[in-house]
């Protein structure tokens, strides 16, 4: 038998001098994870910074061409008694076409300029212009035109034989878009412009009633930014700066002041009953601090140069709380719990921080909005073969859903929803005339079923001839393009790879979307009026597209990201058959909150 | 070549010198690595991704303390990854248990056999065992390391040198008997 000994000694002994000799390919492994990892390092930033360069330009771009064709079309559309004979000098005698529609109108007499504004449809608040013309060729017909993105219809009615239906751009689309309004018309109604759409955006517009349609249309409109009370005010801003302030993490002073008079507003509160009218206004201002929030994120480095400032602001809150209004109350008490529950969850975050194990929330749910682009990669068209050497623009439409994510593991996320989107382009130099003086070669668009009232229209590429050559007997030629617009119920289904975990994520994003069709029209536009001639035939009920993409998200706090994802998405099958070579793909800078839970 | 030297090549992703701190510390290395793990295969998967983090992360020693502890402490930590990912390491219900010492006879024992018993250790008693007993952690640390608390450590080291004495005696006792 050997000695006694601690066994802890044994192996410390045993261990001390001990070394073994690695396999040689080890090295040759580390050699190339090592090179691996180098060039990771340096495709990645490349790729970021492309992408990022690529989703900068098309936010832009998007926002500048959301803005400009707005402006064009209003200067277009501006018919008033007032000025009916310049417009008509300046838009239609100068397009050189004397005896086309709607020059020799005599527009003085506007019979019924009744206006109504008509909420139905998404951004359309559509006015009738009644008013009378004569001296039209014999051709009844009728061209009704809608545009989607402006508000105003006016409807041109003839005594005798001829409508002319056609529409006018009074709003700006992307002020329709984005600053859902209350339009208040010439009668004075009321009429909610499309708050519905965009529940998230409660700023209210005021449209004054200048000139009736035209101050409208020329932007006279004044905002008022719920101004009702200096005190309603000061909390907001107070307010949005503490939840920014959560943002930021900036947490130690605040929290005093924050945890000092909770329990002072949240007393008030119950002691108050509000009107209805109160509360309403309350609910307005806490929505207008969801909206407040994101703006004041963005500034905020300017915010914390007054943050002093603001404090000293939430302090007169608390001393005016006792004898002030109630809804001020209902804010601070609102954002004030919340910015507590907020702090809470930052120190937890911190506390956290270094486990490796922290719980991560599996489900998150994502309200969206984006401007999207739709254009083709090839030069054919889906109308006609005849148009496929015609020039297309794509159009900018905005797309809004929702969306709910799973997270499969702490990189992988699935998720899917629901989005309604609207695409459109634009096919340039397209002729109309009447079918009856067609031109030999001319023919009706293939994939177009018209109207009753277009049927006697026919359309054709202008590119296989030029304009001058067609006799000026064809009175009613017009130099025009065509609008294709669509609109779908979208459901994605992707995967999200997070791929860099710092404050801001980034994420890959791939998948697939379901489109389901829910809007089909072709409009011709002539002169800046558009009239809509029919659908397109070859549209698929139920279309995919591959979708490709980055994700950025910006934690807020634990549980509220602020997400910005530019995607593509190439449409697979959007047309049935002769899809006529036109390869459409989407773009669209999807951007909006997610909430994890 | 002086260790400073190489360290500031190393900075400078120097592939010779990467080489050369390789063939200087591997084998101490490895040794650890095979203490930690549960088979030869798994101790060299080890080494390859601690050497890849010290050689990418190499810019962040500052110089202070001993190089080579810089090292053992990533290799350590590389090797406790592995079990913290597949959460291993349940938790035992906080005894009281008493520094006991563990005491054996030996006569022959080779250190194949030692780093083999320690290998058949379930992971988280060879975990604690390790940390503890060959590589001077103490239990607070050891609890922090592995995310259990002092008395899971506690109980574990006690139930890891009482698995590693049964295979030792009973090792002796077959040894003893073919003498």
């Amino acid at each position: 038998m050997g000695n006694k000994k601690n066994i802890d000694r044994l192996f410390q002994e045993q261990f001390k001098d001990f070394e073994a000799t690695p396999n040689d390919a080890v090295w040759g492994n580390i050699q190339s994870k090592l090179n691996e990892r180098n060039s990771n390092k340096r495709r990645i930033p490349v790729w970021v910074m492309f992408s990022c360069a690529v989703a900068t330009l098309v936010f832009f771009v998007g926002l500048s061409m959301l803005f400009l064709p707005a402006n064009e079309s209003v200067e277009a559309v501006v018919v008033t008694p007032e000025n009916q004979n310049s417009i008509s000098n300046d838009k239609f005698v100068s397009a050189g076409k004397e005896e086309a529609l709607f020059v020799n109108k005599s527009t003085e007499k506007i019979i019924d300029s009744k206006l109504k504004v008509n909420q139905s449809n998404a951004n359309m608040g559509v006015m009738y212009l009644k008013t009378q013309k004569d001296g039209l060729s014999n051709e009844s017909f009728k061209i009704k035109s809608e545009v989607t993105s402006a508000a105003v219809k006016s409807k041109l009615a003839n005594r005798g034989s001829n409508e002319i239906n056609s529409n006018i751009l009074l709003l700006n689309k992307s002020e329709l878009i984005q600053k859902p309004s209350l339009v208040q018309n010439s009668s004075g109604e009321m009429v909610n412009g499309n708050n519905k759409m965009f529940a998230s955006n409660k700023y209210r517009y005021d449209v004054v009633k200048g000139e009736g349609v035209v101050a409208v249309a020329e932007g006279n409109t004044k905002v008022v930014f719920n101004e009702k009370l200096n005190n309603q005010d000061s909390s907001r801003s107070a307010s949005g700066f503490l939840s920014e302030n959560n943002a930021k993490n900036n947490v130690i002073e605040q929290t005093n002041a924050i945890k000092k008079f909770t329990p002072i507003t949240s007393s008030n509160i119950e002691e108050r009953e509000f009107t209805g009218n109160l509360k309403d206004n309350s609910n307005d201002i806490v929505e207008d601090n969801v909206v407040n929030f994101s703006d004041d994120t963005i500034l905020v480095k300017s915010e914390m140069e007054n943050s002093l400032d603001r404090i000293s602001l939430v302090e007169e809150v608390v001393i005016d709380e006792e004898c002030k209004e109630e809804e001020v109350g209902a804010t601070v008490e609102k954002t004030i719990d919340e910015a507590v529950a907020e702090l809470e969850e930052i120190q937890k975050n911190e506390d956290n921080i270094d486990d490796n194990e922290v719980a991560f929330s599996k489900w998150k749910i994502a309200p969206n909005i984006a401007p999207v682009y739709y254009n083709t990669l090839s030069s054919g068209s889906p109308i006609d073969s005849e148009l496929s050497g015609n020039k297309k623009k794509g159009k900018i439409n905005m797309s809004y859903g929702i969306g709910v994510g799973y997270a499969i593991n702490k990189k992988l996320t699935i998720r899917t929803g629901v989005n309604k989107i609207k695409l459109g382009y634009n096919t340039q130099d397209v002729a109309i005339y009447p079918f009856a003086e067609a031109p030999v070669d001319g023919r009706g668009l293939k994939n177009i079923t018209l109207t009753s009232e277009a049927s006697s229209l026919n359309l054709s590429g202008s590119s296989g001839y030029s304009i001058s050559q067609i006799p000026s007997s064809y009175s009613l030629l017009y130099d025009s393009s065509l609008n294709q617009r669509l609109g779908y119920i979208e459901v994605p289904v992707e995967l999200s790879y997070k791929i860099s975990e710092k404050k801001m994520k980034i994420n890959v994003i791939a998948g697939v979307s379901t489109f389901f069709l829910n809007e089909n029209g072709i409009y011709t536009e002539t002169n800046g009026i558009e009239t809509h001639i029919g659908e397109a035939n070859n549209l698929n009920k139920i279309s995919y597209s591959t979708n490709i993409g980055l994700g950025f998200n910006y934690n807020i706090s634990k549980a509220f990201n602020f997400n910005f994802e530019p995607t593509f998405k190439y449409q697979l099958n959007a047309f049935s058959n002769d899809s006529g070579n036109f390869n459409p793909y989407i773009l669209g800078v999807y951007t909006g909150f997610s909430f994890k839970f | 070549m002086s260790l400073e030297l190489l360290i500031v090549k190393c900075k400078k992703n120097n592939r010779k010198a990467q080489g050369e701190l390789y063939s200087l510390y591997a084998k101490k290395l490895f040794t650890l690595c095979l203490k930690y793990s549960k088979s030869y295969a798994e101790s060299e998967d080890n080494l390859q991704d601690a050497f890849v983090t010290i050689l990418s992360k190499i810019k962040q020693y500052n110089g202070k303390g001993s190089f080579e502890g810089w090292m053992k402490r990533i290799v350590i930590n590389t090797a406790l990854q592995r079990y913290r990912k597949a959460s291993v390491l349940d938790v035992i219900k906080d005894d009281d248990f008493l520094e006991e010492v563990v005491e054996i006879e030996v006569d022959h024992v080779s250190l194949e056999f030692l780093l083999s018993i320690i290998q058949e250790l379930p992971d988280k008693y060879r975990l604690v065992f390790n940390l503890y007993v060959l590589d001077g952690f103490s239990h607070k640390e050891i609890a922090e390391m592995l995310n259990i608390s002092v008395g899971t450590s506690k109980s574990n080291l006690s139930r890891a040198r009482n698995i590693l004495k049964d295979k030792i005696e009973k090792n002796e006792f077959k040894i003893t008997k073919t003498l």
